[in-house]
């Protein structure tokens, strides 16, 4: 009998909180809060960047990936991040596979007033095609033009001052474009091995020569093993000294990486670390600045 | 409060709410099914082969959802031709399990393209469902309840007594090749929205609970499925209260406390009555 009672007060219970928050759901109505400015969101940090660049004090921005100690093959929406892309005036995703959960976000909270930037779409990406392309140093500008042109669309007030930021933003990327170019001439063909292709639009561009096997780098980003073929050519490569830099990205660290890594410092290799997001405290162009100095560094540094 | 109020309004916490109340009514429904069977690992098994059905199906068509289904069919028919009895089954699907996994990186390695929609599925997505999802799962979830109301007394029958039931002649062997396919298919598509994490937690847990509380078949059945709703529900509500923390983090840890919970009213229940 007892039994019996608990039994039905646990599931009166469970009902009356379920009625409570079908009533709650339903007696809301969709509202969406509007501050003057425009709210963009931007699924990692380095597209929140250059976004806030251009729009400056005349947007909010909002990046959902930006430590760069997250992996982000391994991200679960929390419900802020979900409700920063349902009430967003510009949302920016890398795509490729990159950030599959924007799409999920943008499906689960459909908005006809949401432009939704796809940067491999702006950068006319094949599906297969290495998805960092934030290292894409040299198609940045087409980027940062396409975004601009989305934000004097949805804020036409601003058309000035977006087209003043834009131009300020071109202009700071010269500096990059003459590092690329004093390294392409400089060290033509450099080999050079990495552990995954976060970089490998920026070292194309600065024409140097990467031995590592594509399949090997794959295998890394995607969490699976190398082949031990793959496995065994990169350690060549760098046991017989035949790489002048050794790129690694701190951000997905494994044991096979880690003994790599160990190998090339003791065969004096020089290492580039790079990151997979932008760390903290530094804009994109100082973050490429970064990379790229440490890459010619060590290419000064060896022969 | 504010905030959460705010949040109620917005769809896709509302898709959320609606998954999760399909997802933990279907698993709350299979889950003393699954106690009785001694079938945890199954589940365990079939909603990490999700992973190999999703890569099949990206390389295949490019679609994750619909190669995890079929995988889940695959497996299910594996399991019941390979594992003929009780006493062999866990490590039949331990042997389908590891292969299956090794298969899954294989056909991810010929996929080109970033393959985070496959290794996605250990966390699933509850705040990115969108309608369509929310309808396959509407769909899936009436077909398993239908079915599982359909053979719910000779299943309970031949689940609690096998001997004695085949002896009445009902077909054992038919329904609990049948029960095998309603978990491969239910875990498998509520892997897909909600993660693999969360199905352990919805399709195991709550029937455990459950039999503490109550012997009889009915009352842990109606029971686990409260439970189930009380813990995924519950669940996403709190996430939208402490928005900092992902709801999979609270759904796991409610439908372990009240398993803790349960566990503890029933010790002291017992050491009062042998007094």
């Amino acid at each position: 009998m007892q039994q019996k009672r608990i039994f039905i007060s646990i599931l009166a219970l469970c009902f009356m909180a379920l009625s409570v928050i079908l009533i709650i759901i339903f007696s809301q109505q969709s509202q969406s809060q509007k501050s003057g400015k425009l709210s963009i969101v931007a699924a990692e940090n380095f597209w929140g960047d250059i976004a806030e660049q251009l729009a400056g004090d005349r947007a909010e921005v909002t990046s959902i990936i930006s430590s760069p100690s997250v992996d982000p093959h391994l991200y679960e929406s929390g419900a802020k991040d979900a409700l920063a892309v349902a009430n967003a005036d510009i949302a920016i995703a890398n795509g490729l596979g990159y950030d599959d959960f924007m799409d999920e976000l943008a499906a689960a909270s459909p908005n006809s007033g949401r432009t939704f930037i796809k940067i491999c779409d702006i950068l006319n990406s094949s599906t297969d095609a290495n998805p960092h392309l934030w290292y894409d140093v040299e198609h940045i500008s087409q980027v940062a033009s396409n975004i601009a042109a989305q934000l004097i669309a949805k804020d036409p007030a601003g058309s000035n001052y977006y087209q003043a930021n834009l131009s300020q933003f071109n202009t700071s990327l010269q500096p990059l474009l003459t590092k690329i170019d004093e390294i392409k001439t400089t060290y033509p063909q450099a080999p050079v091995a990495y552990t995954e292709r976060v970089a490998g639009y920026l070292l194309a561009e600065a024409n140097l020569d990467v031995k590592t096997p594509e399949a090997f780098a794959i295998a890394l980003e995607d969490g699976n093993e190398p082949t031990p073929a793959d496995q065994t050519t990169m350690l060549d490569l760098i046991k017989n000294k035949q790489v002048r830099a050794f790129i690694y990205n701190p951000q997905a660290d494994s044991q096979t990486t880690a003994s790599l890594k160990q190998e090339a410092e003791q065969n004096n290799i020089p290492i580039v670390e790079t990151t997979e997001t932008m760390p903290e405290n530094q804009n994109y162009q100082g973050w490429m600045q970064l990379v790229l100095d440490s890459i010619q560094k060590a290419l000064k540094n060896t022969k | 409060m504010d905030n959460f109020l705010l949040y109620l309004s917005q769809s896709f916490v509302q898709n959320a709410l609606l998954a999760t109340l399909l997802v933990a009514i279907i698993c709350g429904l299979i889950s003393p099914f699954v106690v009785m069977r001694k079938m945890s690992f199954a589940v365990h098994g079939t909603s990490e082969l999700a992973f190999t059905g999703a890569a099949a199906g990206l390389l295949i068509a490019n679609q994750a959802l619909i190669g995890a289904f079929g995988g889940a069919v695959v497996v299910a028919a594996l399991i019941s031709l390979l594992g003929t009895n009780e006493r062999n089954r866990d490590s039949t699907i331990g042997v389908i399990l590891a292969f299956g996994l090794g298969l899954g990186v294989l056909l991810l390695s010929f996929y080109k393209g970033f393959a985070t929609q496959a290794t996605n599925i250990l966390f699933g997505n509850i705040y990115g469902i969108s309608g369509i999802q929310l309808a396959i799962l509407l769909l899936v979830g009436v077909i398993v309840f239908a079915a599982i109301l359909a053979i719910y007394r000779p299943l309970l029958f031949s689940s609690l007594d096998p001997e004695v039931a085949t002896a009445k002649g009902i077909p054992v062997k038919t329904l609990g090749l049948a029960f095998l396919f309603i978990l491969a298919i239910t875990v498998t598509e509520a892997a897909q929205i909600v993660g693999t994490l969360l199905v352990l937690s919805l399709a195991i847990t709550p029937a455990v609970a459950a039999q503490y509380i109550s012997s009889k078949p009915i009352s842990v059945t109606v029971l686990s499925v409260a439970f189930a709703v009380i813990a995924g529900i519950g669940g996403v509500l709190l996430s939208l209260i402490f928005d900092n923390i992902k709801p999979s983090v609270f759904i796991t840890f409610i439908s372990f406390g009240i398993y803790i919970l349960v566990r503890l009213i029933a010790s002291v229940k017992s050491a009062s009555s042998a007094k």
